[in-house]
């Protein structure tokens, strides 16, 4: 059994067997130098990590890379014990990129049908219309994205993440643009997916997502600065 | 989401297709059909004027009989060139991800599904291969109809093998880009392939026969002048490509793809606002040419008031110039001179293919006065007029392109001899002020807004039309000394002295973009791309 076809037993959304997310000594260049240096850390299932670190830190890449939308130079990532990219892994991560990507011609109920037929789900109208209604999208699940402001595309990009089932939910910076009622809503999203035995990897620079956080990854110049629990007075200083 | 989940990558993969039929029938529902119709009449209305050109309106010069040996010995060689070099670029897109271009949003959902990528992938390459054999079916007709004038013939044979032989170069050439993406293959690799495959297609030409399976290729264009059974064999190249590619496009990068899929969407745009700088600027993105990190070679610092920092400004970015870039711009100088050889020895309209390509070199050599309109904040803070800057951006491109004319003059006194010579570098001197000139229109103005759609309604489309090719028609100016030289020679006049005269008046062009550009010398009101888009 491919920890795709694998359900979780808890009768979570979550999916996928083995660990979490474990990157093991990963570089990514682009030929001007390395973005991401020899970086190596787990998310663990059933925990949410915070990923933090300034500009250029090399946070975006590697989630991008754990994604398998970008290809590793060297060292690997794999989620739920299959290598990053690979159809088993695909089956098993959720990604939402920090700038939304949507369909110009699908309203947000069709991307959620969409998504989730693509993942095998057939009855996604339940999820679905919970998802646009705890995040607010309700009255405009018919509408097109494409017409809407940054927050709410931010908002059809999280539901579109959320629609279907994942073992590993990674997200960069999902709070940007995001008002109260989806910043609340994401929260209590991202508590239950690790609840639910999911890994659950948050790049971001809000503070108050630390709180909540289990764990903690920071990284500096492409390369991880500290790893450990998020109240460690390392992590203020790479957030300052 | 236990009970939820079922079907496999079947399921997926139809859901997938049905999800495609479902937009489309959308889409088609939103189609303005009198917007399809209007598009269809320009159209056509564009196609009548290149089979005009290309038919020479009467220049097109029948091949002397003696010559047509020479025609019937290098025909399918030549031939076999050029499908090599568009081969040879197919592969080389392909090791950037290319020929497919997918959406930015099933780069993102569809590739990222738990779907088999090859059944997904699978309708797009068929696409793309019938998309391929059709650009190769149209162009081979164009060809067919010109060497129908040229050496002779029926015509309907001409445009059925020429057409057919291009059919299948064009889906060769698709589907050896999708092969190269499917398999991943490297840069060098690729390159490595593409020199090979252009290597042999040269020592066919140079030989003046047919070894390799695309020069067999380009003997089924030339079929009407001699038949040779045993070349048909070369048409098994195209179904194997394709096999190939349909068997080999799961294992497209997913990297690339998203790349590609970002950077297309913006060179389309670009071109939909006939914004031809910026097309040239994204198309730089997508093959994946960057300026180099270090230069060349550095300059040395220079206080001196006399230097203008306009040039030392060009010169710092040129020498940052990757070597694919230099290349280019060389191998477009060349070509125009072949092109120009060809309009002397056969149709006098193919100077405008010279023209293009003067065009497009001189696009990219007047990087510097591209890099002043994109950030015209910059260019509002300098205490000159923009006119003057303009002007000494352009003198500097001009200098560049004096390169690549030269490497063209050379190519048409390799061809045609030394007697060439003068009116070979007349024409340089010429094609390299009106190249400068037309890149500057191109660049300098503004993209066509309402006031330029003044003749509203039926006509707006046609007035755009005119107003875009005029960079075209400058640009084509700058060669034709070459037609008239040719023209003289064939009315029984002394030819040199008419392609002087003919220079002589050709430089009046470039006179006059010179004053628009001196007297144009606002600063443009609104940066065309954001900084992060500059080369």
């Amino acid at each position: 059994m491919t920890p795709a076809e694998e359900v979780s037993t808890t009768g979570s959304r979550a999916r996928g067997v083995g660990p979490g997310v474990v990157v093991a000594d990963l570089s990514k260049d682009f030929g001007d130098g390395p973005v991401v240096d020899g970086v190596t850390f787990e998310a663990p299932r059933g925990a949410q990590t915070a990923l933090v670190g300034p500009n250029g830190s090399g946070k975006t890449t590697l989630l991008a890379v754990a994604a398998g939308l970008l290809d590793p130079t060297s060292g690997r990532v794999t989620v739920m014990g299959a290598t990053a990219g690979s159809i088993e892994a695909r089956a098993v991560t959720s990604f939402v990129p920090d700038n939304p990507v949507l369909y110009d011609d699908l309203s947000v109920m069709e991307h959620l049908e969409y998504v989730a037929r693509l993942h095998g789900v057939r009855q996604w109208r339940p999820r679905a219309q919970e998802l646009v209604e705890r995040l607010g999208l309700a009255a405009r699940a018919d509408d097109l994205p494409s017409r809407f402001s940054r927050g709410l595309r931010q908002k059809t990009a999280i539901a579109v993440a959320l629609a279907r089932p994942f073992g590993a939910l990674l997200i960069d910076e999902p709070f940007v643009g995001l008002d109260q009622l989806g910043r609340t809503a994401l929260m209590e999203f991202l508590a239950e997916a690790s609840a639910d035995g999911a890994s659950v990897l948050v790049a971001t620079h809000q503070r108050d997502y630390l709180a909540v956080a289990q764990r903690c990854v920071g990284m500096l110049d492409g390369t991880v600065a500290f790893s450990g629990r998020p109240d460690d007075d390392a992590v203020s200083d790479l957030l300052d | 989401m236990p009970g939820s989940t079922g079907g496999g990558a079947g399921t997926a993969a139809a859901d997938v297709a049905a999800l495609r039929r479902l937009r489309r029938r959308r889409k088609l529902r939103h189609v303005d059909k009198w917007r399809v119709v209007y598009r269809i009449y320009l159209l056509l209305v564009v196609a009548g004027v290149v089979l005009l050109v290309l038919t020479g309106i009467g220049g097109v010069v029948r091949v002397p009989v003696k010559e047509q040996g020479a025609a019937r010995l290098l025909g399918a060689p030549l031939v076999g060139l050029a499908y090599a070099l568009a081969i040879a670029a197919a592969v080389r897109s392909g090791s950037r991800g290319g020929p497919l271009v997918l959406e930015p949003a099933d780069v993102h959902f569809v590739l990222q599904a738990p779907v088999d990528r090859r059944s997904v992938l699978r309708p797009a390459a068929t696409r793309a291969l019938a998309r391929g054999a059709a650009w190769g079916a149209t162009a081979g007709c164009a060809a067919g109809v010109v060497a129908s004038r040229a050496v002779g013939g029926s015509e309907a044979e001409w445009i059925l093998w020429a057409g057919m032989s291009a059919a299948l170069a064009g889906a060769t050439a698709v589907g050896a880009g999708l092969v190269g993406s499917g398999v991943r293959i490297g840069q060098r690799s690729a390159a490595a392939v593409a020199t090979a495959l252009v290597g042999w297609s040269v020592l066919d030409v140079m030989g003046g026969r047919v070894t390799s399976p695309l020069s067999a290729l380009g003997a089924v264009a030339v079929w009407p002048l001699s038949p040779h059974p045993l070349d048909l064999v070369a048409a098994a190249l195209a179904p194997a490509a394709a096999l190939a590619a349909l068997t080999t496009v799961g294992g497209l990068s997913v990297e690339a793809s998203a790349r590609r899929a970002a950077l297309a969407g913006l060179v389309r745009f670009s071109a939909s606002t006939f914004d031809f700088r910026a097309v040239a600027l994204f198309r730089r993105q997508l093959a994946g040419e960057r300026v180099r990190r270090r230069p060349w070679f550095r300059l040395p610092p220079s206080e001196s008031a006399r230097v203008s920092p306009v040039l030392r400004r060009d010169m710092h970015g040129t020498l940052r110039w990757p070597l694919a870039r230099i290349l280019r711009l060389l191998g477009l100088g060349m070509a125009a001179g072949a092109a120009c050889v060809a309009a002397w020895s056969a149709a006098v309209p193919i100077v405008a293919v010279a023209g293009v390509l003067g065009w497009v070199a001189a696009l990219d050599a007047s990087e510097g006065l591209g890099q002043e309109v994109d950030h015209p904040d910059r260019l509002a803070s300098v205490p000159r007029p923009a006119g003057w800057v303009h002007l000494r951006h352009m003198r500097f491109a001009a200098g560049v392109l004096v390169v690549p004319a030269l490497a063209g003059a050379a190519v048409a006194v390799v061809i045609a001899g030394s007697g060439v010579a003068v009116l070979a570098l007349t024409t340089a001197g010429t094609a390299v002020l009106c190249s400068a000139a037309a890149a500057a229109i191109t660049v300098l103005r503004e993209p066509a807004g309402p006031g330029d759609l003044a003749p509203a309604g039926e006509m707006a489309g046609m007035a755009i039309l005119v107003r875009e090719l005029l960079p075209l028609a400058v640009a084509t100016a700058g060669f034709v000394p070459v037609s008239m030289d040719r023209l003289a020679f064939l009315g029984g006049r002394p030819p040199l002295p008419a392609a002087l005269n003919a220079a002589f008046f050709v430089m009046l062009a470039p006179a006059a973009v010179l004053g628009w550009v001196h007297s144009n010398g606002r600063v443009p009101q609104a940066a065309r791309q954001p900084e992060s888009a500059s080369s």
